[in-house]
């Protein structure tokens, strides 16, 4: 008995889910196994979650986004820094917003690259070592406001937990 | 997590031939007898099976035994726990590092001002060191491919040429014919083959008998993987070997198909067997274990992988540097194997930045290495340094007889501080090293005997009381270059009266050398300024032990070293032992912000990097200290001003 078209379609489109659905699901499990190993599980899922690369990605790459991440917004809070700093009423906000400059300077062109090529070589203990550097520069900013909450209080948060999950995710490979 | 394995590489020598079986399809014509079909299509099969089995290639396949339950044994444990050695080995792991949290971020829950410290040039510039090997500038991490050539040392180094940080590395050459004055060559080998563009890698020297030298390295492809290569010098005749050829036949080795193409690395010098073949290690890891491989070859030309495993060790995670020698009272070539000799197999650990050793047997026929005491296994009992000390290396030094050991010290400053003093790491002093036969279950190392060849003018102390909670001023001039040679005796009233101590001593988890107890905390003061703001105790602490036994613990406490906040304050140390009759000695090399410690003759050693604001050039001083409850102690000690060593780029005369 021939069997009818719409049979062989459904079954053939069953097939097709019953092996792709497996993937889909694997790779958001990737994410939330891998986040909830680092310090910050909730904004690691988010960010890794938001961008497109994480569906397909593996740990290392999960690590090189969480970097790229790093550096992006440190690009972005740079430009911050300066237009406020331009702003800036007081002579000691200058002279924090300043440092802070050179904080998040000193992540881009230092401890950002080593952290990309550490992760996509395979000696994974340098993006660790850099990254948990990153964390110490953007306290250190946030510090130099003398105990206030600085006018980039949110950017150096975010910048804070994007280099510890970073680092975090590093250490699994090791 | 498993991940797939992309198509087979070129170079992998492992697959076997695959001949796709054919398949009868069912004949159309029911009227063929089914017995005939059979007999055709099981004599295919055996035809196509002696093929494949003839096509092959013959040599047992490690991936399909680390597979199968005979390697289970070693594999198991995956991601499990690394049993907890009896004998109280130390294993400082700063708090937090485990989480991924950097050790200096201690700092952060110290409260009060986060700042970094305003480093001047000035003190910046004394962090130098006077004769440890570095690089004029920039980044240096792994020693390679140390060995003896023609009359020189040669030793070679991973560098970064571009930055204070890692990256972007290449192999550094240095020449000297004593193992201290060291000068510069030009770099030996650069990123410039694909299959090493994106990193040359650290390697290992094989000294040929007829003089020829093949140098096994890793270098980082294209793709990324790593992959093992070969190189020679251009020219065998020029003793500062300044040009390298890299071999045409590279890569030789890749991944074994178990191993992910991010885990193998760092070969080691080669062996010759009785069977008349080279062979070398190589370290990866399956899961959450180590690692190593072993490689044969009879010309350099073709390789092929042993079966099994020399070694593996659960829960030890990726091993770096793997390091593979016999060991007497006296220094071994490599070679050298038979009854009785012991072999030291060594790794350094990805996970924990330490470099373990332990002592066992080689079986060469087996390819095996089992250690004497397995609950002291590699990677979970004994480490060379409780200090900074990685990535190390030894080779046999034929002019002297000796096997010498090289160590990576990387820095325990903010990174920040070593891009704005534009340069980062040393290695430690050379040190010999050979079993203690006294104990028999440790090696012993101690700084090469021409380092003694760096004392300028001594002063020495003889039998000076050092009264419990007191600190003794040594009147020597300045004190950043020293070689302190020093005994201790405790007072045997003290010693019999003292309390049974209810937990071991652990410098790591212990108050430093503020702690008081009876019997300790006493040394030291090095790097310390007048009124000791800044201080670097090196220190013995003694405790009871049940039937009145005494339990030793050699440490290093940076905690005060510096007042700067930006730099590492921990206490390194470990247990060591001390024989019967034997007095508590120590050694100690200061040069700058550098502290290398040997306690006993070398059966423990320190090393540690300090970074001190205010003892520094003309302000830094050398004190006894005895911060001890009720112990009086009495030391004798010489100290030594140190020359430079004058470490400056190689030009002929």
């Amino acid at each position: 008995m021939k069997t009818p078209a719409v049979f062989k379609l459904l079954s053939f489109s069953q097939i097709l889910l019953i092996t792709v659905l497996p993937f889909a699901s694997a790779s958001t499990d990737l994410v939330n196994y891998t986040c909830r190993k680092t310090p910050y599980t909730v904004f690691c899922a988010a960010a890794l979650g938001l961008d497109p690369r994480s569906s397909t990605a593996d740990t290392k790459t999960l690590g090189l986004i969480m970097v790229d991440k790093v550096e992006a917004h440190a690009k972005s809070t740079l430009t911050k820094i300066k237009y406020l700093r331009g702003k800036a009423a007081h002579p000691r906000t200058k002279q924090a917003l300043t440092s802070c400059e050179q904080s998040y300077g000193f992540i881009v062109s230092a401890m950002v690259p080593p952290s990309k090529e550490s992760l996509t070589k395979g000696d994974y203990k340098f993006a660790v070592e850099y990254m948990n550097a990153a964390v110490n520069d953007v306290q250190e900013c946030e510090a130099g406001f003398g105990g206030s909450k600085s006018p980039i209080s949110d950017s150096n948060d975010y910048e804070h937990k994007a280099a510890a999950v970073a680092s975090a995710i590093a250490g699994l490979l090791l | 997590m498993a991940e797939p394995y992309p198509s087979r590489s070129p170079v992998d020598q492992e697959d076997p031939g695959y001949a796709p079986l054919a398949g009868g399809e069912e004949p159309r014509d029911h009227r063929r007898p089914i017995r005939a079909i059979l007999a055709v299509g099981l004599s295919v099969l055996l035809v196509v099976g002696i093929v494949i089995g003839f096509s092959t290639d013959t040599s047992p396949d490690v991936c399909a035994e680390v597979n199968s339950a005979r390697l289970e044994p070693f594999l198991l444990g995956g991601a499990g726990q690394r049993s907890v050695p009896v004998k109280t080995v130390v294993r400082p792991v700063p708090r937090g590092v485990n989480e991924g949290v950097s050790a200096k971020s201690n700092r952060v829950f110290a409260g009060a001002n986060l700042r970094g410290f305003p480093w001047n040039n000035s003190m910046l510039s004394w962090q130098r060191t006077a004769y440890h090997f570095q690089p004029e500038k920039n980044w240096m991490n792994d020693p390679n491919g140390p060995m003896y050539y023609k009359g020189w040392y040669h030793f070679f180094y991973q560098y970064n040429p571009d930055a204070a940080v890692w990256g972007n590395i290449v192999w550094g050459h240095a020449v000297s014919e004593d193992l201290i004055h060291w000068l510069y060559l030009p770099l030996a080998m650069v990123a410039d083959q694909w299959y090493d563009i994106n990193g040359v890698w650290s390697g290992s020297a094989t000294v040929l008998p007829d003089g020829q030298v093949m140098m096994l390295y890793t270098g980082s492809s294209n793709e990324s993987q790593q992959l093992q290569n070969l190189a020679y010098p251009a020219n065998l005749s020029d003793p500062l070997l300044i040009d390298w050829v890299k071999h045409p036949g590279n890569p030789i080795l890749a991944p074994p198909q178990c191993i992910d193409k991010l885990d193998f690395r760092d070969p080691t010098t080669a062996w010759y067997t009785s069977g008349g073949k080279w062979r070398f290690a190589v370290g990866a890891k399956i899961n959450k274990t180590g690692v190593s491989f072993v490689y044969e070859t009879e010309d350099f030309k073709s390789y092929k992988l042993l079966p099994g495993l020399l070694h593996a060790v659960p829960g030890t995670g990726m091993w770096e540097c793997v390091d593979f020698f016999p060991v007497s009272d006296d220094g071994l070539d490599t070679s050298v194997n038979g009854p009785g000799v012991k072999h030291v197999m060594k790794v350094s650990l990805d996970d924990d930045r330490h470099d373990y050793y332990a002592i066992g047997t080689y079986n060469e026929e087996a390819n095996t290495w089992v250690p004497d005491s397995p609950e002291i296994d590699v990677g979970i009992g004994i480490r060379y340094d409780y200090g900074i000390f990685y990535a190390s290396k030894t080779f046999y030094d034929q002019n002297k007889s000796r096997r010498i050991l090289w160590g990576w010290i990387t820095e325990s400053d903010s990174e920040y501080a070593d891009v704005q003093k534009g340069w980062a790491s040393l290695q430690a002093l050379p040190r010999t090293i050979v079993l203690d036969t006294k104990t028999g279950s440790n090696l012993l190392q101690w700084p090469v005997e021409e380092v003694d060849s760096l004392r300028l003018s001594s002063k020495e102390f003889d039998s000076v009381e050092v009264e419990a909670g007191t600190v003794v001023p040594l009147d020597v001039e300045t004190a950043t270059q020293v070689d302190i040679v020093a005994e201790f005796e405790l007072d045997k009233q003290a010693l019999e009266a003292a309390p049974e101590a209810d937990a071991d001593y652990v410098c790591s988890a212990s108050g430093g050398a503020s702690q008081r107890s009876a019997l300790g905390p006493f040394g030291l003061l090095v790097l310390a300024d007048d009124d000791l703001s800044e201080q670097t105790p090196v220190y013995f602490y003694v405790v009871k032990g049940p039937n009145g036994t005494l339990k030793t613990s050699i440490c290093t406490d940076q905690s005060r070293s510096s007042v700067a906040t930006d730099v590492h304050k921990q206490v390194y140390g470990s247990f060591v032992p001390v024989l019967e009759g034997e007095k508590l000695s120590l050694r100690i090399l200061v040069d700058h912000s550098i502290v290398e410690t040997f306690a006993q003759g070398g059966r423990s050693c320190i090393t540690a990097r300090v970074y001190p604001t205010k003892a520094i050039y003309g302000a830094a001083r050398v004190f006894l200290f005895n911060n001890a409850t009720e112990a009086n102690v009495k030391a004798s000690l010489k100290i030594w001003q140190m020359n430079s060593a004058f470490i400056r780029p190689y030009s002929p005369q």
